[in-house]
């Protein structure tokens, strides 16, 4: 499971995807909320700026979002390939370093 | 009849001088730049950037709709814009997908965004405006609804709703009122609905 990191310069903790994802969902909420309420309670565009929800990123204050990361077409992560010829020479330079080591 | 023609025709003019000069007044990376006005015997020319990459609701119309990670990165940049558009006392008030511009169909940074259409555009300081009812059903705010006489002004704080409506649109792809039927009802009494199935569904892990 990935991980990402929550929180400000001087607090950060780790925490799972779904977790991410359900705290990004909040944030949503949370700002749609804070743009649509009542006009004296509404917040304005330079506060709306400083929210969360648009420092997303890990919610570092000052990572700027790069672009292509994030509208990238989603593809599947591929599995690491194992190398079958540098496997078996591994595996014969470690039988030669026993074989030697019990002689 | 012929009166009533000259006097719409009139308003129509008004209201064209009036976003040209405010267009003329802006300069801003994430706010439409015109280049420049011609006149003719009978109409006016407003020459503007090419914006080859569509609008927002398009984008959404053709892709889905956005993780909160890439609505976050459009907002921002529209956000950047009008914070800089209030601070000269200007107000939108006709923030919608459609009119968010992409310069370009890819979207390298946050200056290829662009927030476009001044049409109903005006400044804080032209009192006759600021009571007057204008913007789209559903993203028009409620103050603006409900105002009908010099006392119920409205301010630069009727754009943030309008931001609020298109963000719940773009993260769902649905307005944010159930009934259809009475969205101008609806939107004047502010009835958001947030059991929305975009809202149930997680996004993607990762962004």
């Amino acid at each position: 499971m990935n991980s990402k990191t929550l929180g400000s310069k001087n607090y950060q903790i780790q925490v799972g995807d779904v977790f991410y994802q359900f705290y990004k969902k909040f944030l949503a909420k949370d700002i749609i909320f804070k743009l649509v309420c009542q006009e004296t309670k509404r917040i304005t565009a330079s506060e709306a700026l400083e929210h969360d929800f648009f420092n997303l990123k890990g919610f570092e204050y000052d990572v700027e979002i790069e672009a292509e990361e994030i509208f990238k077409p989603k593809t599947q992560p591929s599995l690491p390939s194992l190398n079958i010829m540098e496997f078996n020479k591994f595996f014969l330079l470690l039988l030669i370093v026993e074989t030697f080591s019990f002689i | 009849m012929f009166e009533t023609l000259i006097n719409f025709s009139l308003k129509i003019q008004a209201g064209l001088k009036n976003e040209i000069e405010i267009l003329r007044k802006i300069n801003h990376p994430n706010l439409i730049k015109l280049n420049s006005v011609y006149k003719t015997t009978n109409s006016y020319c407003l020459v503007f950037e090419l914006f080859s990459g569509g609008n927002l609701k398009k984008f959404v119309q053709k892709n889905g709709v956005l993780s909160e990670t890439q609505a976050a990165f459009i907002l921002r940049s529209i956000l950047e814009g009008l914070a800089y558009l209030h601070s000269v006392n200007i107000m939108h008030r006709d923030i919608k997908p459609e009119n968010i511009l992409f310069r370009n169909p890819n979207l390298t940074d946050k200056n290829q965004i662009v927030l476009a259409d001044f049409g109903l555009a005006t400044s804080n300081d032209v009192p006759e405006y600021l009571y007057f009812r204008c913007g789209t059903p559903g993203y028009v705010a409620p103050e603006i609804l409900n105002a009908s006489c010099p006392l119920d002004r409205y301010d630069v704080k009727c754009d943030m709703f309008s931001l609020g409506v298109t963000l719940f649109y773009v993260l769902t792809g649905f307005l944010p009122y159930p009934r259809k039927r009475e969205l101008i009802q609806e939107n004047m009494e502010c009835k958001f609905e947030f059991e929305n199935p975009g809202f149930k569904k997680l996004s993607d892990s990762g962004w």
